[in-house]
């Protein structure tokens, strides 16, 4: 017998001790050590293990349809417009965030800031202390942005004269809602403020939004999904990187500026000189379409998907298709990557904060690692890696999103609709990409979350609590 | 002082370029570094950051700007070459290890596709799964959980159909191709062979080879159950066989507890036909072990003498080592026992090595009376309650009885200060024994871990106005991660009797009460 152990130099998987793959690698050898955790409750193990078979057969099959549903939803960029008129409920004093909805006590401090900046651009207050106490005294109303089908970027800001972008699924009528990206510095999501990036966020509500929602409606929009389903074929998993969706974005806006013989060429000169100075001018988009694909499920009696993932830099939250759009919560996690500068480090960083994490329950992001390996560097990582993820995620989903072949999966699509159930079995939860966010606002880096399993213990149980009778 | 080069047409990806100025961090002297392409945004970061140079100002979109603020003018040279490296996508960034984390052992194969050993610790009732699972990709194991029989012997028959090696369950200690796996020592490599049902067993004869200037081609534990009727020696047969036909082997060493008969007979059986075999049966029957045509020492540092011999085409004598051992011990022994009161008649032994206490007991028995043991082992009688010696006690310190929530003493000995204050307190009590144990996942200063019954046992020595005869032996080499030449000059300073191996050292202890 030939005994292969000895062929090559020892390459371990270490499960349990950590000592013992960190003795590994002291010696110079490569180990790998597992994050390996207990069942997460054995009593909800046991529950989902010995379902009732009708009780099953109903999940499986509503889960399949599930899949279905989400394939045929096809986000189009159909318009950009103020917050107040786009956004069905959205009255002149709301002001919305990221994540599930929070008091003002217990909001994370740069998304108060980011509330109270939003206040004097909305004209509401003249100063942060004038916000505060508005806020206080409920004439300021706080809304979760994905209550209302929005996605927060990072701190979520979003005021009645904000303009969001509108994705539309053509295919189930329903809409979501994001903000521009205002650049490195801004309102909206880093919850910075000042005269510079107050005179942009103008030009982008004033200036650019009107012209561009005039030649999306002119010209039927822009189909977001096909965009999507491009780059994932040219290195974008569309929550970290969408460089080249940004320039596909570019090649198709351009020639609709160029054709709306109704523009001054000296706007649409400024207005091309924007999209283009600002490569991730996609990403709102690739969220929204996210968001508003899975709208198409939501409610979907015994489906057991998750349809929102969303964050406010205290807690995380999910929703799930057959439980409606309640809430269930644990604390938001931290984050692994790599920070833009060296002057700064994980610990002036807040724990994940934004709505990004739309793209994941849609199959994107740390779903697609596979589509973007560049991605897996802020961890060191590679192609190996970025496959591995992408496999290991697969696991917790319902199905494949068909739309979006990567090459690295042999063109398969990424695991889509991440199901409760098969993370309570299995303990794998999901990973989120996302961008890093100073405490005191901005971004600062990149990386990914490791979620915990608490709200989706918690989810299941309430799910037994609706059908399992 | 900030220093700033530009290098042209160096283009690097947005993402890609944030992992280089993590690697600048790591060069000499480096305080901050920025490293970005010279778009005009990120000039002004360059700026602000203070390394505007009239080279910054002219360069394009395509050129690279490092900039660091550093002690040492010759780190941008350092500098740019590893920039350079990273972007011809060498090694570079990558070289750290990947933060990616995986919940499955499938999901990390699938990443490190060359990973061949799986090594297993998890509670008894999870490790059966994932055994599996790593056998299903083709992997080795070590598994230093606990299993039952029936799952062992599941395992092992699959393991052995597919040519690979199941090491454990139980298992402590393994060598493989120079790497130390589990709890092991680092050991030259060399011409031993090694394979053992033991773990501190295969850790004690491996250390003494090192240490008499040889080193060990594998070592191969295979856990203490193997060798039982019901598993039948799978891996130990398995073992052999790989060792036989080895190059780089001169001569097997094998360590374990007697084996079944009917086990037994199959090793003897199996033996190699083409280099001799030093077999340690602890306790067992050496006649049988001589008739097979294997060498059968005393003791385990008698096995790694008689190996040191044969892979140097030296015979090894036919000697009662243990006489010797003993006549030499004779002075030293009538010594220390001159310091003792006359009530100090016992000596409490507290092992961290399980085959420590194992040869201890198989040593003593012969000649030290009214010996106990919380281990039923050899001819000594079972202590009712673990906690308390009685008179001679022989106590093995990684019984899962005190072991509970806490780590394995070999891991961490702090488990046996409470242990060894408590016998200091003891007035009947005139020599304490212990092992340390060294290693890669081994406790980084064990002597500091029970520095404080060291203490204790000088502070009892002066309020009680007597002597307490401390000796240990320490399992170690000169190239393991902790210093052992410090750990047992440490011991010294506090009059503690050292000796080269465990065999040695209980037999000392042994003299002084016997």
């Amino acid at each position: 017998m030939e005994y292969k152990m000895f062929k090559q130099e020892p390459a371990v998987i270490n499960i349990g001790v950590k000592p013992f793959a960190d003795g590994i690698k002291d010696q110079g050898g490569r180990a790998v050590h597992l994050a390996w955790k207990p069942p997460v409750d054995a009593k909800l193990c046991r529950m989902i293990s010995t379902m009732e078979p009708t009780l099953k057969e109903k999940i499986e099959k509503a889960n399949a349809e599930a899949i279905e549903t989400l394939n045929a939803a096809e986000g189009h960029w159909v318009g950009i417009e103020k917050a107040i008129k786009a956004i069905p409920g959205f009255k002149e004093n709301t002001i919305m965030h990221s994540g599930p909805p929070i008091d003002w006590d217990h909001m994370i401090g740069v998304q108060k800031r980011g509330v109270c900046y939003g206040a004097i651009h909305a004209g509401l207050a003249k100063t942060v202390e004038e916000a505060d106490a508005m806020v206080r005294a409920g004439e300021i109303e706080l809304a979760s942005c994905n209550d209302k089908f929005a996605i927060g970027a990072a701190a979520g800001i979003v005021t009645h004269n904000m303009v969001v972008n509108v994705v539309e699924d053509l295919t189930h009528g329903n809409k979501a809602y994001c903000i521009p990206f205002e650049g490195r510095n801004g309102l909206g999501a880093w919850a910075m403020w000042n005269q510079e990036i107050e005179r942009n966020l103008l030009e982008i509500e004033d200036f650019f939004a009107p012209i561009v929602d005039f030649v999306l409606k002119k010209y039927g929009g822009i189909n977001v999904r096909n965009i999507l389903a491009k780059g994932m074929m040219m290195g974008d998993e569309s929550h970290t990187r969408q460089a080249a969706c940004g320039n596909m974005l570019v090649s198709e806006i351009v020639p609709m500026l160029l054709d709306a013989e109704e523009i001054p060429v000296k706007d649409m000169k400024r207005v091309v000189e924007m999209f283009v100075g600002n490569e991730r001018w996609f990403h709102p988009l690739g969220m929204s379409c996210s968001l508003a694909s899975m709208r198409s499920i939501k409610g979907k009696e015994y489906c057991t998907i998750v349809t929102s993932i969303a964050q406010n830099g205290v807690e995380t939250g999910i929703k799930v298709a057959g439980l409606g759009e309640q809430w269930f919560k644990m604390a938001a996690p931290r984050f692994v990557g790599t920070l833009f500068s060296t002057q700064w480090s994980l610990e002036d960083s807040v724990p994940y904060m934004g709505d990004s994490t739309a793209t994941e329950t849609y199959g994107m992001g740390a779903f697609s690692a596979a589509a973007a390996p560049t991605v897996l560097r802020l961890r060191n990582g590679g192609w190996r890696e970025a496959k591995a993820q992408s496999e290991e995620l697969r696991t917790i989903c319902a199905g494949t999103n068909k739309s979006f072949p990567i090459p690295l999966l042999d063109f398969t699509g990424p695991g889509m609709g991440i199901d409760i159930m098969k993370v309570v079995e299995t303990g794998i939860t999901p990973i989120c990409h996302g961008g890093i966010v100073n405490k005191t606002g901005g971004q600062i880096g990149a990386g990914a979350a490791r979620f915990g399993t608490e709200h989706y213990v918690n989810a299941a149980y309430a799910f037994f609590d609706k059908y399992g009778k | 002082m900030i220093k700033t080069i530009v290098i042209p047409n160096c283009y690097m990806d947005s993402i890609l370029i944030l992992s280089v100025s993590r690697e600048m961090m790591k060069l000499p002297t480096v305080h901050k570094a920025v490293v970005v392409m010279a778009t005009d945004m990120n000039k002004t970061v360059v700026e602000e950051f203070g390394g505007m140079t009239p080279a910054v100002k002219n360069a394009g979109p395509n050129d690279l700007i490092l900039s660091l603020d550093c002690d040492r003018e010759d780190v941008m040279k350092m500098a740019e070459e590893k920039v350079k490296e990273i972007a011809g996508g060498k090694s570079g960034a990558n070289a750290g290890e990947a933060e990616v984390e995986y919940r499955k052992l499938a999901a990390a194969k699938s990443a490190t596709p060359e990973a061949n050993i799986c090594i297993i610790s998890l509670p008894s009732e999870y490790a059966l799964d994932e055994a599996k699972t790593a056998l299903a990709n083709d992997m080795n194991l070590f598994i230093f959980s606990d299993m039952d029989e029936d799952e062992e012997l599941e395992i092992k028959q699959i393991a052995h159909e597919k040519g690979l090696f199941v090491m454990g369950p139980g298992a402590g200690t393994a060598v493989i191709n120079g790497v130390s796996l589990g709890l092991m020592s680092k050991i030259r490599r060399g011409r031993v062979g090694i394979v053992a049902a033991s773990g501190s067993g295969l850790q004690e004869v491996a250390v003494l080879v090192h240490n008499m200037g040889e080193g060990v081609s594998q070592a191969i534990g295979t856990g203490g159950h193997d060798l039982r009727e019901k598993i039948g020696g799978i891996m130990f047969l398995q073992a052999i066989d790989y060792l036989t036909n080895d190059p780089e082997t001169e001569v097997v060493v094998m360590v374990s507890k007697p084996p079944h008969p009917s086990v037994a007979k199959k090793i003897y059986e199996n033996l190699p036909p083409n280099k001799p075999a030093v077999i340690f049966f602890l306790g067992g029957n050496a006649e049988e072990i001589k008739a097979a045509g294997a060498y059968a020492p005393k003791t385990l540092e008698e096995a790694a003498i008689m190996a040191v011999d044969l892979v140097n085409g030296r015979t090894p004598v036919e000697k009662d080592i243990v006489a010797e051992d003993k006549a030499a011990f004779a002075v030293l022994a009538a010594e220390e026992k001159g310091k003792l009161a006359p009530p100090q008649k016992y000596m409490r032994g507290l092992f961290c090595g399980g085959t420590h206490s194992e040869e201890a007991v198989t040593l003593l028995q012969a000649f030290v009376p009214d010996m106990h043991s919380n281990i039923a082992f050899g001819k000594v009688d079972l202590l009712k309650d673990r906690y308390q010696s009685l008179e001679n006690s022989l106590i093995d310190m990684g019984d899962e009885v005190f072991t509970k929530g806490k780590p394995h003493p070999v891991m961490d000995p702090s488990i046996l200060v409470e242990r060894m204050i408590q016998e200091a307190h003891d007035p009947e009590v005139g020599v304490i024994l212990f092992d340390l144990l060294y290693g890669h996942a081994i406790h980084e200063d064990p002597v500091g871990a029970i520095e404080d019954a060291l203490k204790e046992i000088k502070q009892v020595e002066k309020n009680e106005g007597r002597h307490i005869c401390v000796i240990a032996s320490l399992c170690g080499t000169d190239i393991e991660p902790q210093d052992v030449a410090e750990q047992a000059a440490r011991l010294q300073e506090y009059g503690v009797i050292l000796q080269p191996s465990n065999a040695k050292a209980s037999l000392l202890a042994g003299l002084i009460v016997s």
